[in-house]
Formats: structure tokens, sequence, C-alpha cells
């Protein structure tokens, strides 16, 4: 393997590293806690507010907010 | 994930997300859709006297089937229900029973009405609502005790059926309602005009508690208001604090202070000021004119009552309120 092959390798490598670095940071900053909260109050509601026989009645005077 | 919804029943006016619950504790956003937690699932149910709740100027000495769910949307510091009012329903022990079901109950059990009290019947508005409808159609009166944080539209479609509002006027500034109960004072202002605009006949408490809202200039100004937009007919009741959950190390309110109250609320021009958690003779209904005992009380129990088709018996004066 010529010094130009590795060199490439290791640009490539490189690159690659630091997408995933700044794919990780922006998801984790925007997205991350956003699922994060979801699945937490999900299962929250599965394993407690359902199992207790709450049953779900469609409420008055509230908007669907954009 | 669902869309946010935002809850428009109160002025905390909640944006929820997915699987979110409200300040109230009751109220969920699924698939975004709004829904209750506690429609048909009191916590509390019970037969009152109607000087409980306390109405002093509507049907004395009957009954009302009291109904209360978990939640509420204030977070006072003083509540004397807080192992209710701040508890979530999946914490609560409930009851299975429906709107119908509670008009069958209460007219089984002979009251005359139903309250929606103990917590704040605006976090179970839609079960309320229900419940109101169906008792109007057999002649069961609805009353409510509550907070009075509603906003304009659903409490106005509510007044439809509700008979008898007491609100808790829990102090006048906007202070005591910020720090003491998470909450402002113009929206129950608010709401208390409303009240007398649609009919609803109109009592108020005001918790009276040592340090926070015991000074006799704001008692005067709240009077005032009182007089002003609701009129003097409307009931005051002075209601001595006793401590409970967050002001624990408050002492009861002395009766001097709660005496000193009604003096301040009967010389701003109110006919008829009670005093309420304590015995005295501030019970008792008085004619405004004649001032002969009309109705004399002893906690919640009537001993006497000398008024007649709604009007003083010794010097026929009309009495305001509801008497039969």
């Amino acid at each position: 393997m010529t010094d130009a092959k590795k060199f490439k390798i290791l640009v490539l490598l490189t690159t690659v590293l630091t997408i995933l670095i700044l794919s990780y940071n922006i998801l984790s900053e925007y997205f991350m806690p956003e699922i994060e909260g979801y699945l937490e109050r999900r299962f929250y509601y599965e394993s407690v507010i359902s199992k207790k026989g709450l049953s779900l009645h469609k409420g008055m005077y509230w908007k669907e907010k954009e | 994930m669902g869309k946010k919804v935002q809850c428009e029943l109160c002025p905390t006016e909640c944006v929820l997300e997915d699987f979110q619950v409200g300040g109230c504790r009751v109220r969920i956003n699924k698939g975004g859709v709004l829904y209750s937690l506690v429609y048909g699932k009191p916590c509390s149910v019970a037969i009152d006297p109607i000087e409980k709740k306390p109405f002093f100027h509507f049907l004395p000495a009957t009954t009302a089937f009291s109904i209360a769910t978990a939640g509420c949307v204030l977070g006072c510091k003083f509540c004397q229900n807080w192992q209710i009012s701040q508890a979530k329903p999946e914490e609560t022990d409930y009851y299975n029973l429906p709107p119908d079901d509670v008009v069958r109950q209460a007219m089984f059990y002979g009251c005359r009405t139903i309250t929606y009290t103990y917590t704040e019947p605006t976090v179970f508005y839609e079960y309320m609502y229900d419940t109101a409808q169906i008792a109007r159609k057999f002649n069961v009166k609805n009353t409510m005790h509550s907070c009075g944080y509603i906003k304009e539209k659903p409490l106005r479609e509510l007044s439809k059926y509700l008979d008898a509002a007491d609100i808790d006027l829990k102090a006048f500034t906007e202070d005591f309602y910020s720090r003491i109960c998470g909450g402002r004072l113009r929206p129950v202002l608010d709401a208390l005009l409303v009240l007398k605009d649609e009919g609803v006949w109109l009592e108020i408490t005001n918790l009276v508690i040592s340090t926070l809202n015991d000074k006799m200039d704001e008692i005067k100004e709240m009077c005032k208001w009182i007089v002003k937009n609701l009129g003097p007919n409307v009931p005051l009741h002075f209601s001595r604090f006793f401590p409970h959950y967050k002001l624990n190390n408050l002492p009861p309110t002395p009766f001097e202070t709660l005496r000193d109250a009604r003096n301040v609320a009967m010389d701003a021009g109110l006919k008829y000021v009670y005093i309420g958690n304590i015995r005295s003779d501030a019970e008792n209904t008085c004619c405004p004119k004649c001032k002969n005992i009309l109705i004399e009380r002893i906690g919640y129990f009537v001993k006497q009552n000398n008024i007649s088709e709604g009007r003083c018996r010794f010097c026929s004066t009309k009495i305001a309120g509801i008497w039969s």
C-alpha cells in the first residue's frame, strides 16, 4: 500500500468520523430529548395510567397546535 | 408522534405534547387529541348539607350529592383537600359513576342538588357538564364550589345548567395568587362577572390566612369590588384558616381578624356576610331591614328558618337567594 492510498483512507475515515460526531451532536441536541421525552411519557402512560383502568373521554375546549 | 394540542379550558392554557398530561394532572394529549382521564371516575362521593359548600342562600337545610375527581388547576399551599386535588388520578382510588348514575343516586338519596366540589370542578368539566345536563332534566339542581379559574367560553356554556356557584376568591392581590396559588387573580374576577351576567346564583368564600391576606385595606378593596360589580346581595363567607399542606407553619386565623373582616365587608355595603369554620352568631342570616334572625345555624345545621316565599317573615323584606 502506497503512502498516497494510506492518506486517502485516513482522510476518508476522518471525514466519516467527523460527520458521525456532528450528526450525533445535532441529534442529541434537537431530536434525542424529544424522542426520549416521548418514550418516557408513552411508557408511563402504557405502564401506569392505562393499567389503572382510567378510560379516555374526548375533552372539550382545546385546539391543535402547530 | 401526534400533534401538540393546547387546552383552552382554564387560563393556564397548557400546550401538551403527545402523551403529555396537563398541569391539572387529568387531561392528556394522545395522538393529537385531548382526553379527560377522570370522566365518570370520581374519587370522592358524599352527601353533605348544602351549608357545608358553603351555600347559605340556596335551598337551606337540604342535602347535596357531592362529587369530585382528582386534580386541580391551581396549587394552593393551604389546600384543605390536597390529598386528592394535588394527586394524579392514577394515584387515587375511584368509583365508576357515569353521569346518569350520579343523578340516579342523588334522587335515590333525596338530594335536591348535585354539587361539584372538594377539588376543582373545572378539571372534570366534561363529566360535570354531562351530569348537569341530565340533572336539569330531572329537576335536580346543579351547584359548584370552584376557584373560578376557568375561561369565559366553557363557563358560559356550563352556566346554562348551573343553578348556583360558590367561588373561592382567595385574596385580592395578584401577588397572593402568584406566590401562594400558582395562578392569577384577573381570570377569577372575570369568571365572577360571567356568572353574574349569566344569572347564576353566586356566593363567595374568602379564606382568611394570618399574615398572607388578612390586611383590612385589601379586604375593604375586595368588598368594594364585589359591591360595585356583583351587587350588595352576594353572600360573602370569611372562612377560618387552619394549618394545612404547605402552610403548616401559620396559626389558625384568630376570631378577632374574621370579625374585623366581617365589619369591613358590612361597612362596604354587603348585606350578608358570614364567618365560617368557627362557631359564632355570624353563621346566622339576619334580615338586612328589621335585623331579626331569619336562618339560625349551628355549624352546617339549620335550627330555624324564618324565610317564607323568599321574604322575611317579620317584615316581608325580600331576601336574595334561591329558597325553593
